[in-house]
């Protein structure tokens, strides 16, 4: 065994693990190497340095306060007030889920007041064919849910008075495009 | 059963801490808590970190104490949970100092007291502190082995790897532990005390 293969096992010998084989090896490297022999007692000296470093000491209270805490843990009152604490976070998920469903209302449902400037132009584009949802059939009903350009709406919801605006026929008619011009004398409609 | 708590073997104790034995837990603190203190305490190096995280460990045993299974020593089982806190607070310490970058500044290597005598005590200090400058997973293995006087297969469990692996740590960590100390002239004539001096490596 030369010194390296020492080396690699020094650790093991101090401690005993080696086979007998190469025990009786490294022991015949080491009567011959000082250099050996000089770096297994530094070793030796370091594990018992390591041996004798001073012991650390739990504080005086240590013992009594991880019974303490361990106890009020084995508490049942305790325990249940923990189960109490999960419920309440589970209820405030809930109550909160809920109050987003009420204002957001149901996911994928189309908010009636989200149209854009393109879906109300495709509207007029088809003037003539009558649209479902926003006349009757009966031309002397009338329709107020008018579409408004998106322009105007927003420029309604900025002065905040889109509501007097969307009562009053000779207000409406300043914002009325000629597509809904022609729309409406197509359906015949009267405001 | 309940006068010889302190007679008990460690799974002796375990088996009355799963009846429900306060007193048994209370016997199992007292046993452990100097070696873990001392365990903890040489990796996280910080004292009263290593005492909050010994109770921690403690309180864990306490409560998982069902997870406990007689295939392995009580010891082995408990050390497992004190490393893993350990590690779990250097890893933490490790994040804190990459988000404040602590990790710029230099560190200072292993320091010589200024007026170096060659008695013992001197050595302390620095062997401290070349046993913390050590890579995690040599340092574990060297306190476990060498201050903790754990046989090799037990560390090989506690670190969750082979025997093999331990033995290599084990020697790696005692020879870096040996370099570090090079510079030490004075030390290391302390440490080689009683060696012929024929041949100098320094």
């Amino acid at each position: 065994m030369n010194c390296r293969g020492v080396s690699r096992r020094l650790s093991a010998f101090i401690d005993d693990v080696l086979s007998p084989g190469i025990k009786e090896s490294l022991e015949d490297h080491l009567k011959g190497c000082l250099k050996c022999q000089r770096k297994l007692a530094e070793i030796k000296a370091i594990i018992e340095a390591a041996h004798n470093l001073p012991s650390l000491k739990v504080s005086e209270e240590f013992t009594e306060r991880v019974l303490a805490v361990a106890s009020k843990q084995n508490n049942p009152e305790v325990v249940s007030l923990n189960r109490y604490r999960v419920s309440f976070a589970g209820l405030a998920f809930v109550a909160t889920a809920v109050a987003v469903f009420f204002i957001m209302g149901p996911i994928g449902q189309e908010r009636s007041d989200t149209r854009s400037q393109n879906t109300v132009t495709a509207q007029f584009e088809s003037a003539g064919q009558p649209e479902l949802t926003d006349y009757s059939e009966d031309p002397s009903v009338i329709v107020y849910s008018v579409p408004v350009p998106e322009e105007v709406r927003i420029r309604d919801m900025m002065f905040d008075d889109s509501l007097q605006l969307a009562d009053s026929s000779l207000k409406l008619d300043q914002f009325i495009l000629p597509e809904v011009e022609q729309a409406r004398e197509n359906v015949n409609i009267k405001f | 059963m309940n006068t010889n708590r302190g007679r008990s073997t460690d799974k002796e104790l375990m088996e009355l801490i799963q009846g429900g034995d306060d007193k048994a837990f209370a016997e199992l603190v007292s046993r452990f808590q100097d070696r873990l203190l001392n365990f903890v305490g040489r990796i996280v190096v910080d004292r009263e970190t290593a005492e909050e995280l010994v109770q921690e460990a403690f309180l864990r045993i306490f409560n998982q104490k069902h997870s406990y299974t007689p295939t392995f020593a009580v010891s082995t089982w408990v050390y497992t949970i004190a490393l893993n806190l350990a590690r779990s607070e250097l890893r933490k310490r490790k994040l804190r100092k990459y988000l404040s970058l602590d990790f710029l500044k230099e560190e200072a290597d292993v320091e010589l007291p200024e007026k170096s005598n060659s008695d013992y005590e001197s050595l302390i200090p620095i062997l401290r502190k070349a046993i913390d400058k050590l890579p995690e997973d040599y340092k574990t293995a060297f306190i476990l082995c060498d201050i903790q006087r754990l046989p090799y297969q037990q560390i090989a469990e506690v670190m969750g790897v082979p025997v093999g692996t331990v033995k290599s740590r084990i020697n790696r960590a005692r020879m870096m532990l040996r370099d570090k100390l090079k510079p030490y002239k004075e030390i290391h004539h302390e440490l080689s005390r009683g060696i012929p001096q024929t041949i100098s490596l320094y």
